[in-house]
């Protein structure tokens, strides 16, 4: 019943926003229409997703989130007036970003619509093709969306992504591993906890020590750059700011060769699977699953998979409380060419966001919709603490506009230092110089949309 | 009176018989040439069919090429495997991480364990009953390869990902025996081997598991869950040749190969080619628009299209020049046999008279002293002779005619006047056959026109001659004359048509009447009476003054010849026409058949008051290089009464003219071509003598030229007048007979 006055509330909403949406549409789309197009042509949207695992607190049938957005997809054509939309909704996996997006475009498999991370989808807003979302935005949704969320897509004071949910990442540890090394005490139970880097480095000893060969202390991964934030965020666990005044990369500090050496001695003191530069995050995600790996990161939408197995931690440094990474997922709109796709394709989130229903599916992870979040608080496992928890957010991407170059440059370099083919301080350098570099390259090539 | 102008002739007959021929020819090479690109079409067509499915065998080895190669490294890596120095599963798995790190094709290999753990390359361990990938090898098989779906158990990763698998046989390492060894790659890694291009992009190239679902097609696929599936794509088009559905699946199913016709369901014709891909349940489809087919074909049609039409028009044109090179050695051939059809005839033609000449001279030697056979002899020696004179004078004319080289004379006369003329001339014959003659010719208006005169006479003489030999007794001859004014300012249409109620024609030899020497043998006619040139002189003649003659004839009811010509009104007389109806017919009423006994009798009494008279005898000079012509014509003059002096040359013409007393010669016969002075000259010189009587003296040219252009030259050099040879005796005598007339002495 609460489902349905939600939508019902939505749809009223929407037909009144509709209207005027229609006005805008037709404004737009006539004087086209009398030349280009006849106004009964179908639109077409093509709406890409990354292969994402989600989890609805109303809804166990949601899996992933594109099952979510082909929901909002077919919703919209059944109500949407303005014209007869066909809406394409098409995955791609999470390594495949610039196959399904840069390669496709000019394109008949160009993007019309992409939903991602922001950290991924940071870099297309620098290609002048993602449109800014300012027009398509009252003071309504202005005020529900989180200002956190805003800010993060946000560039040049225009808005190029929608948020729709974000996730909070911080370390998991498995109680019972942490029993058998002898760990009972640093077990917490309804709190995300936090360990200065000597406790760390104590814990990370003890499972060494204590646990069965197979088993091993914690993730570590640099086969490729899938997951390289989290190692990103344990590079402050010295104090390290990550990133100088400019946005540059600022590693070559005591606290950043500090945070590489802690890792890279790591890997001599057998915190870390054999050779993990071989590995992927999801290698220790499934290690991790089995109970063959102590401390993983997860997120505030996937704690729900382990139950009571887990305590949560934040991730060492750059204090004693520790810190955690936000990751803002949402709406990109891509301007290829055509005006009534870009239009129609405003009017998809413009539809989203008047829908209660639709911005509730973002509960599970965290809600960018305060209201949402309001009303599905009690159900959303450790909400109050995760949001209590982000007054320990790091910024993982600054102000680059290329993240996904620098994350090509990253991973690499991480592996170089597990091999021990670099020392802490080359590695250091070599971040600081390559990434900066690809920052300046990023943002001397950077296009925007106005 | 209808004309009927247009004959259809054998030629035009065969005109048409052989653009008959060409049309069925061209029509049967044209059908021949569509069976032929027809048959060509569907052989290039079945052969592309052939080579699609070639294509499609060779890019399966491809496909199965690269697994056996996938295979090959996961034999090797179990190879090396077994050569390491590991002892314990940690070791093993650390061994593993690396093969898997080094390999391209494997992001993680696992050894399978005869108690059914898995072990991974990234160290986790699945315990046999959280997979069932040992089951792959139940069925006994040394290798399989299947799309990572989870279904057989969660590995490491949520990527679109292959999963490859070989048997070992119990492999050791420490206490562990190992029954497999399993791969798992991305789908990327191996896409490019099983998506194979082909037809320069246009073929495109999927793989598909026995339930359909793409393993790798040209489109993005969906999800793991969501995957698109071929028969779904398959039922949203039509399946063409009578295949179902379920036929396609139980073709797949079944492993075949085979080739089917899709519609796909934008509308496109294509092509789908199927090969089983071996030891695997996976089927290779190969999808080709039907217009690359085409498009191939295209070059190929055009190239034979182009070089059959040029064939086709070598043929054409070779057949033009063998046609035209006939045509023109059958017209020379034709040209050769109608010139030597007429010198055979002029020839028959020539020697007829020339025979009865020789005949009737060998008579005349016997019967010298017989007066009366002398007579008939001598009088038929005179008519021989004036056919013969007809003969050479048409002879000449046609050729003449034929060659272009007659000038027709473009001088003022009057029309009236030349139909009374040939009225006149045939007056005595029509009275002599009891011909009855009807003058119609109220529509004379325009009397006064330009032309020659004289062929115009020539022309109607020899159809009015015609007519009257052919006109049985009491039959009736039509003179017709009509007359309209032309569209053109000035000029006259004038058609005349004798019309008689004689034997006519049969229609064979109407078609060949104005040829030469054309003339109908009639049992009834017991001689005959003409050349057989007249008709088609009048015919050439009518065609040069750029008129028509037509003729109408029903054989046993009578013939109809008319003359249309067109002719501009004299200018100087151009006020005095048009003349009324009344009038015309008053002038002609002499010659009309109601008058002609009255006519007949006045040119009777004018003919006896001549010969009645008796002069003092007239001199005559007479200047002539024959000796025999000189002889005969001062025996005629001297037996006619004239004083006759004879001279060989024009010089001693003038000199006998000079010396003689004035006014002593009433007329000069003077031969045109004689030795020393020829006529012309010595007549200039006579008329510049000075002396009264050279101006006036009457000087006749004598002439076997007989053309206008001969007369012309005579009147131009000061003669008066023109008597053509052979002479035409009574017609000199009645010059001469003028020139007495007019005061000679």
């Amino acid at each position: 019943m609460v489902r349905d006055a939600h939508r019902e509330r939505g749809r009223r909403r929407w037909g009144g926003r509709s209207l005027t949406a229609a006005v805008l549409a037709i404004a737009l789309v006539v004087p086209l229409g009398c030349s280009a197009m006849p106004s009964e042509e179908p639109v077409h949207l093509l709406i890409k997703v990354p292969r994402t695992s989600h989890d609805a607190i109303f809804d166990d049938s949601i899996t992933e989130v594109d099952q979510v957005v082909s929901r909002m997809a077919e919703a919209f054509e059944r109500d949407y007036e303005g014209a007869e939309v066909n809406i394409e909704v098409e995955v791609f996996e999470q390594n495949q970003y610039d196959a399904a997006v840069v390669d496709a475009f000019d394109t008949e498999e160009a993007p019309d619509v992409l939903y991602g991370d922001y950290f991924n989808m940071s870099t297309y807003i620098h290609t002048g093709r993602v449109v800014p979302l300012d027009d398509a935005i009252d003071e309504e949704w202005r005020e529900d969306v989180f200002d956190y969320l805003w800010a993060m897509s946000t560039v040049d004071d225009r808005v190029y992504m929608m948020p729709y949910l974000a996730r909070q990442n911080v370390l998991a540890y498995k109680k019972d591993l942490f029993v058998q090394a002898g760990l009972e005490r640093y077990i917490q139970d309804g709190v995300i906890g936090s360990w200065t880097l000597e406790e760390w480095t104590f814990i990370l000893d003890a499972l060494t020590t204590n646990l069965p060969e197979n088993v091993y202390p914690m993730m570590m991964y640099a086969a490729s750059s899938q997951g390289d934030t989290h190692i990103m965020t344990l590079l402050r666990s010295a104090g390290s700011s990550f990133f100088d005044e400019d946005g540059h990369f600022a590693l070559s500090t005591p606290e950043g060769i500090a945070a590489l050496r802690w890792i890279q001695d790591g890997v001599d003191r057998g915190w870390f699977p054999p050779h993990s530069e071989n590995l992927e995050i999801e290698a220790c995600s499934s290690l991790f699953r089995q109970d063959q790996l102590a401390i993983y990161m997860v997120n505030n939408a996937s704690i729900g998979r382990y139950g009571d197995t887990i305590g949560l931690v934040n991730f060492p440094g750059p204090d004693e409380e520790g810190c955690a990474t936000t990751f803002v997922s949402g709406f990109e709109v891509f301007d290829n060419g055509d005006p009534r796709k870009v239009q129609v394709a405003k009017d998809f989130l413009a539809y989203v966001y008047d829908d209660e229903e639709l911005l509730g599916y973002a509960a599970g992870a965290l809600p960018a919709s305060r209201s949402v979040a309001e009303r599905s608080a009690d159900r959303i496992p450790l909400f109050d603490q995760f949001m209590e928890n982000r007054r320990h957010v790091v910024d993982f991407t600054g102000s680059n506009p290329d993240t996904r170059a620098v994350r090509e440059i990253f991973h690499g370099v991480i592996h170089d230092l597990l091999m021990d083919f670099v020392t802490p301080e080359e590695a250091a350098a070599a971040l600081d110089e390559r990434c900066s570099r690809a920052i300046d390259e990023g943002v001397a090539s950077s296009t925007l949309h106005l | 009176m209808a004309i009927e102008r247009k004959e259809h002739g054998p030629e035009e007959m065969n005109r048409k018989r052989y653009i008959l021929i060409f049309l069925v020819s061209f029509a049967l090479v044209i059908v021949a040439v569509c069976v032929y690109l027809g048959q060509l079409s569907a052989t290039v067509a079945g052969n592309l069919m052939d080579t699609v499915h070639e294509i499609s065998r060779h890019d399966v080895e491809a496909i199965e090429g690269a697994l056996d190669n996938s295979y090959a490294r996961l034999g090797s890596i179990a190879k090396r495997m077994e050569v390491y120095d590991v002892q314990t599963m940690e070791e093993a798995q650390e061994q593993l991480n690396l093969e898997a790190a080094s390999s391209a094709l494997f992001n993680a290999v696992y050894l399978l364990a005869d108690d059914g753990t898995l072990y991974s390359s990234t160290y986790v361990r699945l315990a046999p009953d959280s997979h069932a990938y040992d089951e792959m090898f139940a069925d006994g098989r040394e290798h399989f390869v299947m799309l990572y779906d989870d279904a057989n158990g969660r590995l490491e990763t949520t990527r679109e990902s292959i999963i490859y698998g070989m048997r070992l046989d119990d492999m050791k390492i420490g206490d562990h025996t190992f029954v497999g060894m399993i791969g798992r790659g991305d789908l990327t890694n191996i896409r490019d081997q099983l998506l194979i291009e082909s037809f320069e992009g246009e073929g495109v190239s999927s793989v598909i598991n026995s339930y359909g679902y793409y393993i790798v097609s040209d489109a993005p696929v969906t999800d793991l869950a969501g995957r698109d599936n071929f028969y779904a794509t398959l039922e949203m088009g039509r399946l063409e040749d009578g295949m179902t559905l379920e036929q396609v699946r139980e073709n797949v199913a079944e492993g075949k190969s085979f080739i089917m016709s899709y519609i796909t369901p934008s509308g496109e014709p294509t092509v789908l080619s199927f090969a089983p891909v071996e030891d695997t349940a996976w089927s290779y489809i190969m999808t080709v628009p039907t217009h690359v087919f085409e498009q191939r074909f295209a070059p190929f049609m055009a190239l034979t299209v182009g070089m059959l039409i040029a064939v086709i028009l070598v043929l054409i044109v070779m057949t033009a020049i063998i046609y035209g090179f006939m045509k023109s050695t059958v017209s020379a051939n034709a040209k050769a046999t109608a010139r030597a059809e007429f010198l055979s005839n002029m020839s028959h033609e020539i020697r007829t008279p020339l025979n009865g000449i020789i005949g009737l001279n060998h008579l005349m030697e016997r019967h010298l002293d017989d007066e009366k056979a002398m007579k008939t002899y001598v009088r038929k020696l005179g008519q021989t002779a004036q056919y013969l004179l007809s003969l050479v004078n048409d002879i000449l004319d046609v050729s003449k005619l034929q060659a272009g080289k007659v000038e027709l004379d473009e001088g003022p006369f009057d029309l009236r006047t030349v139909i009374e003329s040939v009225c006149e001339m045939q007056r005595e014959p029509m009275e002599a056959g009891g011909i009855r003659f009807v003058m119609e010719a109220e529509g004379l208006e325009y009397p006064y026109l330009l032309g020659d005169d004289t062929r115009i006479s020539q022309v109607l003489m020899n159809i009015l001659s015609n007519a009257v030999k052919f006109t049985p007794p009491e039959g009736t001859i039509t003179f017709r004359v009509t007359q309209a004014a032309s569209s053109i300012p000035n000029w006259v249409i004038t058609t005349i048509s004798i019309a008689d109620t004689g034997i006519g024609m049969t229609p064979e030899f109407r078609q060949r009447i104005f040829d030469n020497f054309s003339q109908e043998r009639n049992s009834n006619r017991n001689s005959q009476k003409g050349t057989g040139l007249g008709m088609s002189i009048s015919n050439l003649l009518v065609k040069q003054m750029n008129g028509e003659l037509s003729v109408e004839s029903e054989l046993g009811l009578g013939s109809c010849f008319t003359v249309m010509l067109s002719l501009l009104m004299d200018p100087d007389r151009r006020c005095e026409m048009p003349i009324d109806a009344v009038a015309a017919n008053t002038l002609f009423a002499s010659v009309s058949g109601e008058e002609r006994e009255g006519a007949a009798t006045a040119t009777v009494l004018l003919s006896e008051e001549a010969s009645a008279s008796d002069q003092l005898p007239l001199k005559v000079l007479i200047a002539e290089d024959n000796e025999l012509n000189a002889d005969i014509l001062s025996s005629i003059l001297t037996e006619e009464g004239y004083d006759v002096t004879v001279v060989t040359d024009g010089q001693q013409a003038v000199n006998a003219f000079a010396m003689s007393d004035l006014h002593e010669f009433a007329a000069i016969l003077m031969d045109a071509q004689m030795p020393v002075l020829d006529g012309y000259d010595a007549a200039r010189e006579i008329r510049r003598l000075g002396r009264e009587d050279a101006e006036t003296v009457k000087i006749f040219a004598c002439t076997a030229s007989t053309f206008a252009e001969d007369r012309n030259r005579a009147l131009e050099s000061g003669m008066d007048d023109f008597l053509s040879k052979p002479l035409n005796v009574p017609a000199m005598l009645e010059k001469l007979e003028q020139v007495r007339k007019e005061g000679g002495r």
